[in-house]
């Protein structure tokens, strides 16, 4: 803020505001998800809102992804700094990972908004397109040696609204350059109009309460996050953590996958959490490069997995996380032109992973089991013509895989979760509407009984999915993670089940894919794929055997498993519902197992 | 094709000197565009082209300009003109009296000229 925002307003008033502006971005979000055309958008949720201050700092994200998001003020700031001629009535377009985006797949529409002259707030919708004009049918082209093999239309925050009205330059680069340009253009047009609604909404706020008090409640308001971060960060022990993870293997340039190293510094004296992530490998010739808002934003998730869940996410409680990154590595500031093709999730899940995870190593309590990654059959991009509408073009990405959730020290893991980088936030598809939408048709969905990482609390199963065309060839094109190296419990919990992925040729028989895979896939044949599953926290002999029966009960664990892996025996049958745990059974052959410890995969 | 009802002939010598006079312009732009080049396939292989068009983009003239790069450039020019109604007037009404031409901006002074260039350039992104 240039002027100095006046004494402290009444804390109930801040709340009362705070919760007004988590409103404003909340009817961002409606307004993008009604408003989208493209299914990643109005069906699967893939984007996120927030408002950001005048100058510079994360305000408010609600339930924005947290991949997107928590970078966002960045964006803003390259717009502030590219643009001195800011006024009210600008919109932007900003997709360049090189100066603060996660990667080109998301459009961020950046939206200043002025009351009584002055810059008080940058609403911002980020939303992941269907396509955006790269080589290959694709948002994420992991073999992409550079930007330019990647292809994709880059707007470093080019200006797209002036006055109110649109620049219509834009929109014809943009329509001469993407897939299914009606497609885009209607996403387009709603994350303008997300960001409008926010302007509105935030200017009857500042009409309502005056511009000192809004100044004032912008400092108070991320004043309060920072005290909420340094009461967190002072309950933790003090400890110097280290924690690696792995990516898969990417043939043929990286047939040992790619090698991740955070270390985690917890001063609680200072109220301080430093990461470093500088002991990492140089960037790769490949989209699987994090952009520096990735990096930033999968730590940051990975710290407030492990933090209490009230504390907010804003500019205000990042400032006790410090991150030393350096220029040119696989995770941290990318050097031009490597590829961030596929920032947003590949190498990002296993940094929300691997800095989850690390806290657990405080102890019982703490932190988390890593969460099923993977990109897999069921996030493919498809692409085709469709016979239905005089074989027009489509492009869409599925969202339609779940990847169990990690388990954490109080609660299993979340079924639908998605992936590490958007925490079960993300909507799933609905298998009609992706029918509907595309010329596709699904063969059979269905939890993979028993896949779940056990543990005290275990993680969540993963799913298996097969779809073909309707009629013409669908290419399907995906970069799956986790077909080799599954999630890792934590403090005795086992490790989730990998993610694979099939062709089934028209006589059924199943050959099985490379974990990234470009493929054409005809009438009659199909493709499957396996969700990777969510890892266990703490020792399975230690699970409520309540819990083993329910999960039984459920078809979520096998009867065999439960005996093996938990310790709980059986009375009665599940077919004339009599089930029931035998105490004494369980508690004997508990007894006799302790020793061992768990290491079921 | 010229909609504006032509002034009786003029000329024919002026008719020459005029012409030979465009196809000067040309070759300056084709000069600047040579001597101001950064990459070696504009400043030295001369991969480029310049032409001028009317303002209702017909082809008037492209001296040495490559045969591929400039023999369709006037539906460039036309592609501007359309994707921008509100900028440009058409050559009839900018020269309706009392009615600016705001081509003028883009193109040399207020001659109702446009002039189009096109390039090979060195990398093609």
């Amino acid at each position: 803020m240039s002027e100095q925002a006046s004494s402290t307003i009444d804390p109930v008033l801040t709340a009362v505001i705070a919760n007004r502006i988590d409103g404003v971005v909340r009817e961002m979000t409606n307004t993008l998800l009604r408003a989208g055309r493209s299914a990643v958008i109005n069906s699967a949720r893939d984007f996120s809102c927030a408002i950001v201050t005048g100058d510079s700092q994360l305000l408010a994200c609600a339930e924005g992804l947290p991949i997107h998001i928590f970078g966002v003020h960045n964006q803003a700031r390259t717009m502030a700094e590219y643009h001195a001629d800011l006024a009210e009535g600008d919109a932007f377009l900003h997709n360049d990972p090189y100066s603060g985006n996660t990667h080109p797949a998301d459009h961020c529409f950046l939206v200043p908004v002025f009351f009584e002259g002055e810059h008080l707030f940058t609403a911002a919708a980020k939303a992941h397109q269907a396509d955006i004009g790269n080589s290959i049918p694709t948002t994420y082209h992991a073999g992409a040696k550079d930007v330019y093999e990647e292809g994709s239309l880059i707007f470093p925050a080019v200006r797209i609204q002036r006055n109110y009205e649109m620049i219509d330059d834009v929109i014809r680069m943009c329509r001469s350059r993407i897939r299914v340009p009606g497609q885009w253009y209607g996403d387009f047009l709603a994350g303008i109009g997300a960001a409008r609604v926010a302007e509105r909404r935030l200017k009857e706020l500042c009409a309502k309460y005056g511009k000192e008090i809004i100044k004032t409640f912008i400092r108070d308001w991320l004043d309060y996050s920072e005290q909420r971060m340094i009461h967190g960060i002072r309950k933790m022990p003090k400890a110097k953590l280290v924690n690696t993870g792995r990516h898969d293997p990417f043939e043929p340039l990286l047939p040992d996958g790619i090698p991740l190293k955070v270390e985690i510094e917890i001063d609680p004296q200072n109220a301080a959490i430093t990461i470093d992530l500088r002991d990492n490998i140089d960037n790769i010739d490949c989209g699987f490069n994090e952009s520096e808002a990735c990096t930033v934003s999968a730590v940051m998730a990975g710290v407030f997995n492990s933090l209490d869940p009230e504390i907010p996410r804003n500019s205000g409680s990042f400032r006790r996380v410090k991150m030393l990154m350096r220029e040119g590595a696989v995770v941290g500031k990318p050097k031009f032109p490597h590829s961030c093709s596929v920032a947003t999730t590949n190498v990002a899940d296993r940094l929300v992973n691997c800095t989850g995870a690390a806290f657990a190593q405080l102890g019982d309590g703490y932190g988390l089991a890593e969460g099923g990654v993977g990109m897999g059959v069921a996030f493919a991009v498809v692409s085709g013509k469709d016979h239905r509408y005089d074989d027009s073009p489509y492009v869409n990405q599925l969202i339609i895989a779940n990847n169990g959730g990690p388990a954490s020290a109080c609660a299993d893991g979340w079924l639908t979760y998605g992936l590490p980088v958007v925490g079960g936030l993300m909507y799933r598809d609905s298998v009609e509407i992706d029918e509907l939408k595309h010329p596709m048709e699904f063969k059979h969905m269905r939890l993979v009984a028993g896949s779940g990482g056990a543990g005290r609390f275990r993680g969540a199963p993963g799913c298996d999915i097969a779809f073909g065309p309707k009629e013409h060839p669908i290419t399907v094109i995906y970069p799956c993670d986790g077909q080799h190296f599954g999630a890792k419990g934590v403090r005795g919990g086992a490790g989730g089940t990998c993610a694979e992925g099939w062709h089934i040729s028209a006589n059924g028989l199943e050959t099985k894919l490379p974990n990234v895979t470009q493929i054409e896939i005809k009438k009659g044949e199909q493709i499957r794929g396996l969700d990777s599953s969510g890892a266990g926290y703490g020792d399975p002999m230690q699970r409520d055997p309540r819990r083993v029966l329910h999960d039984v009960i459920e078809k979520w664990e096998t009867p065999q498993r439960a005996r093996e892996l938990y310790g709980v025996v059986f009375s009665g049958s599940i077919d004339d519902e009599s089930l029931a745990v035998d105490v004494a059974a369980t508690t004997a052959l508990r007894d006799g197992r302790t020793a061992e410890p768990a290491t079921a995969e | 094709m010229m909609l504006l009802a032509a002034e009786p002939a003029i000329d024919p010598v002026v008719t020459a000197v005029i012409a030979n006079r465009i196809d000067g312009i040309v070759r300056e732009m084709t000069n600047t565009l040579l001597r101001a080049a950064r990459s070696a396939v504009i400043s030295s292989a001369r991969d480029f082209s310049c032409g001028i068009c009317t303002a209702d983009n017909q082809l008037l003239a492209c001296v040495e300009g490559l045969p591929i790069h400039i023999f369709g450039v006037h539906e460039q020019a036309r592609a501007m003109t359309t994707a921008h109604p509100r900028d440009f007037t058409s050559f009839r009404s900018s020269r309706t009296p009392g009615k600016s031409c705001t081509i003028g901006a883009c193109a040399h002074g207020c001659d109702p000229q446009i002039t189009a260039c096109k390039l090979g350039l060195g990398t093609l992104l």
